[in-house]
């Protein structure tokens, strides 16, 4: 069994420098594809192999996608707060110090959820049923938060938190409309934000390759600030690691951009491992990957949970190993590489897997969404409001009781 | 931070992860097993088995059928909101459960089937 389930670890962190490295597939899609073609999968190994395969993509992946978000300058949901900061180190040289702040993030991030695990899991257990009561009014709240710390422009923060919830509503609502979330997410986040990119970007300095340099103080700032909103993202359905980074951030009245970065590499991660814990404790399933495993499994038991913790743990050092020596490489890359014409690039495969996914009326979310996604860049304020597109319909969904 | 000390410590993470995953191995006793090797194992182990289907009864609650490998056969027991699949005779199926005693004798509460 200990080798089967090493080779589906390796297997899925093969997968998930695949869903890392290239902008616009996520693992949703993966997993999801992963569940269709169970049947026949498990013609040649097991469900176990297929979970631990699932689970090792899933951690991979958050230590890998802020890599094409620095450099390339294409995040998704989870890494769009990340470009801005990690984009301005890549002007000044410094991407691959970005690179390595999130991935410092990630990896303290998985250890200090693991060595909290059993207070996580009685905490999940405890305040889910108060958490379950009041989602809605949680959601708004947190919203209401997010918001208000634009400071200056509040009443553009709010127009387009709506003008997103209002796409988001239509989008999720629409009958024959099959992979709704990849024009949407990957219009409002990815093109849009390369649109902006062909328009002010000319060359890239060269990347210094540097010792990370942060005091441990702010390290320990940011991994407490992250286990704190990422656990309530856990709870939350809709609330994603760029609100959990805001209400992180929040909490504390200085961080710097480099606290910043390990705040949002650690969310991401830590969200992966809560929500294991909320597979565990309240049988639900808070992102793509565990409904996959929650359709593979019919139960998932103490000792799924304990395996799952395992598999975190050797994907997540082996993805720190593939993050570290990677972004030198990604680094000479975007000095060789003609970053117009890399983008535009981008923006063709992105605009061909729309239609392949979601057909003609995919394509018309594609840019819709790509418009709305322009606004927040041009108006000077933070990209997370689009998260609305999420939020709002899963507010409406539980006011509606 | 030197990107060494960084390495280290990723190392570190997966040497552990392996470690738990050894001590957990004894615990979980998922591997594929053969009917004759269940037969003898303690209840409550878990247990994971490929096989065919050759017969099937049906109570209010439960389906209870017969499966076998190349090893022998076994009953299986499948409460009816856990049945994942309509069965027949000759299905190869695989199953997850645990091994419980009934009159002394060893068969499996399925928690997953899975037809092939």
């Amino acid at each position: 069994m200990i080798l089967n389930i090493l080779i589906s670890i390796f297997g899925g962190v093969i997968a998930g420098m695949v869903t890392g490295f290239t902008p616009g597939i996520h693992i949703n899609l993966i997993a999801a594809t992963t569940v269709a073609t169970a049947p026949t999968l498990l013609k040649y190994t097991d469900t176990l192999n297929l979970v631990t395969f699932i689970l090792a993509m899933s951690v991979t992946h958050t230590f890998l996608d802020t890599i094409p978000a620095t450099f390339l300058g294409v995040p998704e949901a989870d890494t769009a707060l990340a470009v801005l900061p990690a984009h301005r180190m890549v002007q000044e040289g410094n991407g691959i110090e970005a690179v390595q702040l999130t991935v410092i993030g990630s990896l303290i991030g998985l250890i200090s959820a693991t060595l909290l695990l059993i207070p996580m899991v009685y905490a999940v257990e405890k305040g889910y049923p108060f958490v379950q009561q009041h989602i809605g009014a949680i959601l708004i709240g947190a919203s209401a938060i997010v918001i208000y710390k634009e400071k200056r422009k509040r009443l553009w923060a709010l127009t387009i938190f709506f003008m997103a919830g209002a796409l988001g509503m239509a989008v999720t609502t629409m009958p024959k409309l099959t992979q709704p979330l990849f024009p949407l997410l990957s219009g409002l986040f990815g093109v849009s934000n390369l649109v902006i990119s062909l328009k002010n970007r000319t060359t890239l300095p060269k990347q210094k390759k540097v010792n990370l340099q942060i005091r441990k103080r702010e390290v320990s700032k940011a991994i407490t600030g992250g286990m704190a909103a990422a656990t309530l993202s856990g709870f939350l359905p809709g609330l994603g690691a760029a609100q959990a980074a805001i209400i992180a951030t929040s909490m504390f009245r200085k961080i710097t951009e480099k606290g910043y970065l390990v705040v949002i590499g650690a969310i991401n991660t830590i969200i992966m491992v809560i929500s294991v814990i909320a597979l565990y404790t309240i049988d639900k399933a808070r992102n793509g990957s565990i409904v996959a495993i929650a359709e593979l499994l019919e139960m998932f038991n103490k000792e799924y949970l304990v395996m799952s913790v395992a598999v975190m743990l050797i994907a997540g050092g082996l993805a720190t190993v593939v993050a570290i020596k990677s972004a030198p490489v990604f680094a000479k890359l975007i000095e060789k590489v003609s970053y117009k014409k890399l983008s535009l690039s981008i923006i063709l495969i992105l605009t061909i897997m729309t239609m392949i996914l979601s057909g003609w009326v995919g394509f018309v979310v594609l840019v819709t969404a790509t418009a709305l996604g322009i606004i927040p860049s041009v108006r000077g304020i933070g990209k997370n409001h689009l998260m609305g597109c999420l939020l709002i319909p899963v507010i409406f969904f539980f006011l509606q009781g | 931070m030197q990107e060494r000390t960084i390495l280290k410590l990723a190392m570190v993470v997966a040497l552990s992860g392996t470690l738990l995953l050894l001590f957990i191995n004894d615990k979980m006793s998922l591997d594929e097993s053969n009917i004759e090797a269940i037969k003898s194992v303690e209840e409550e182990t878990s247990v994971n088995l490929k096989g065919r289907v050759v017969s099937i009864k049906e109570t209010p609650g439960l389906y209870i059928f017969n499966v076998e490998d190349d090893t022998g056969e076994i009953r299986v027991v499948a409460f009816k909101q856990n049945k994942n699949e309509e069965l027949h005779r000759g299905d190869i199926i695989n199953i997850e459960g645990k091994v419980k005693k009934y009159k002394g004798v060893n068969e499996i509460e399925a928690e997953l089937i899975v037809l092939y």
